[in-house]
């Protein structure tokens, strides 16, 4: 293919789109909470090949790995059926579960200001879907 | 707009010029001000830059593989070229945290959203409705805000 060649017209997102986002939406979520928890196990350390030794040793950080190329994967699937521009933004709902994983499991504090860009994400992505699903109609 | 960097960089400068008392006194502080924020500014252009052709190479290596059923080689090339990009990005990003803090970086680096969907636009010519571009906007504003707070 060559750049600037008109991609399929709009249309509405599938039942297996819909699925491949909750489950894009959990991996990634999931992926980031055990970052954190790999983080906070390994502590302040140098970077070097004691640190990597010893993050290797840990689970947590496996189960981090193994959900980057689950999420790869997924990715280029979303990417197989969704347009880049949407795809991408909508990626940003991950900050969602992400952070309330994080006050739930951590107890990290939600600032009034994350609130407010949590909402304003929450609100663009559903203006960007919803946007998709109407474009259908009249591609 | 993310706050000027210079305002916030200001405290790490003062760590390259902190034999100088008076910062105000001499050219020194600014100059190496001036210089520090130019590398923070070209890193982290070079880490939207990173974002944005990483996300088109995978683009074009998915689209080859829904279109393409011959099994050439080429959107697979696309797709690892995608991971080199990023594979150099992790070192671009380590650049940007060595001489900025992340709540400044963060937000900064946030307007990849925007490249994206430019390139989407531009490259892919993606259409998006009135009500999209707005979503976009609103997505943007908000990931510029979570940043702020530290990620």
């Amino acid at each position: 293919m060559s750049p600037g060649t008109p991609t399929a017209a709009p249309r509405a997102p599938g039942r297996s789109e819909v699925l491949l986002w909750l489950i894009f939406v959990t991996l990634a979520t999931a992926t980031q909470l055990a970052f954190k928890w790999a983080g906070s196990e390994l502590g302040d350390q140098e970077l070097g090949l004691a640190f990597l030794t010893d993050a290797l040793a840990k689970p947590s950080v496996w189960v981090a790995i193994a959900g980057y190329a689950a999420m790869f994967a997924l990715w280029i699937n979303i990417l197989r059926r969704v347009p880049l521009s949407r795809a991408y933004l909508i990626t940003a709902i991950v900050y969602v579960p992400v952070s309330f994983g994080a006050w739930l499991i951590f107890g990290e504090q939600v600032s009034l200001l994350r609130a407010i860009g949590i909402a304003a994400i929450v609100i663009g992505v559903a203006l960007i879907a919803a946007g998709d699903t109407s474009s259908s109609s009249h591609p | 707009m993310p706050p000027p960097p210079h305002l916030e960089c200001s405290r790490r400068a003062s760590h390259y010029v902190r034999r100088q008392r008076h910062p105000r006194a001499t050219r020194t502080p600014i100059a190496a001000r001036l210089s520090m924020n130019l590398d923070l500014m070209i890193l982290l252009a070079a880490s939207i830059a990173c974002d944005v052709s990483g996300q088109t190479f995978f683009k074009l290596g998915a689209m080859g593989i829904a279109r393409d059923a011959s099994r050439s080689l080429m959107p697979v090339l696309w797709v690892v070229g995608g991971l080199l990009v990023y594979a150099i990005e992790i070192f671009v990003w380590l650049r940007v945290l060595a001489i900025a803090p992340l709540t400044l970086a963060a937000p900064i680096a946030s307007l990849n959203y925007i490249g994206v969907v430019l390139a989407g636009r531009w490259l892919f010519n993606e259409h998006m409705t009135t009500r999209q571009w707005v979503g976009s906007g609103l997505v943007t504003l908000g990931v510029i805000a979570v940043a702020l707070t530290g990620g």
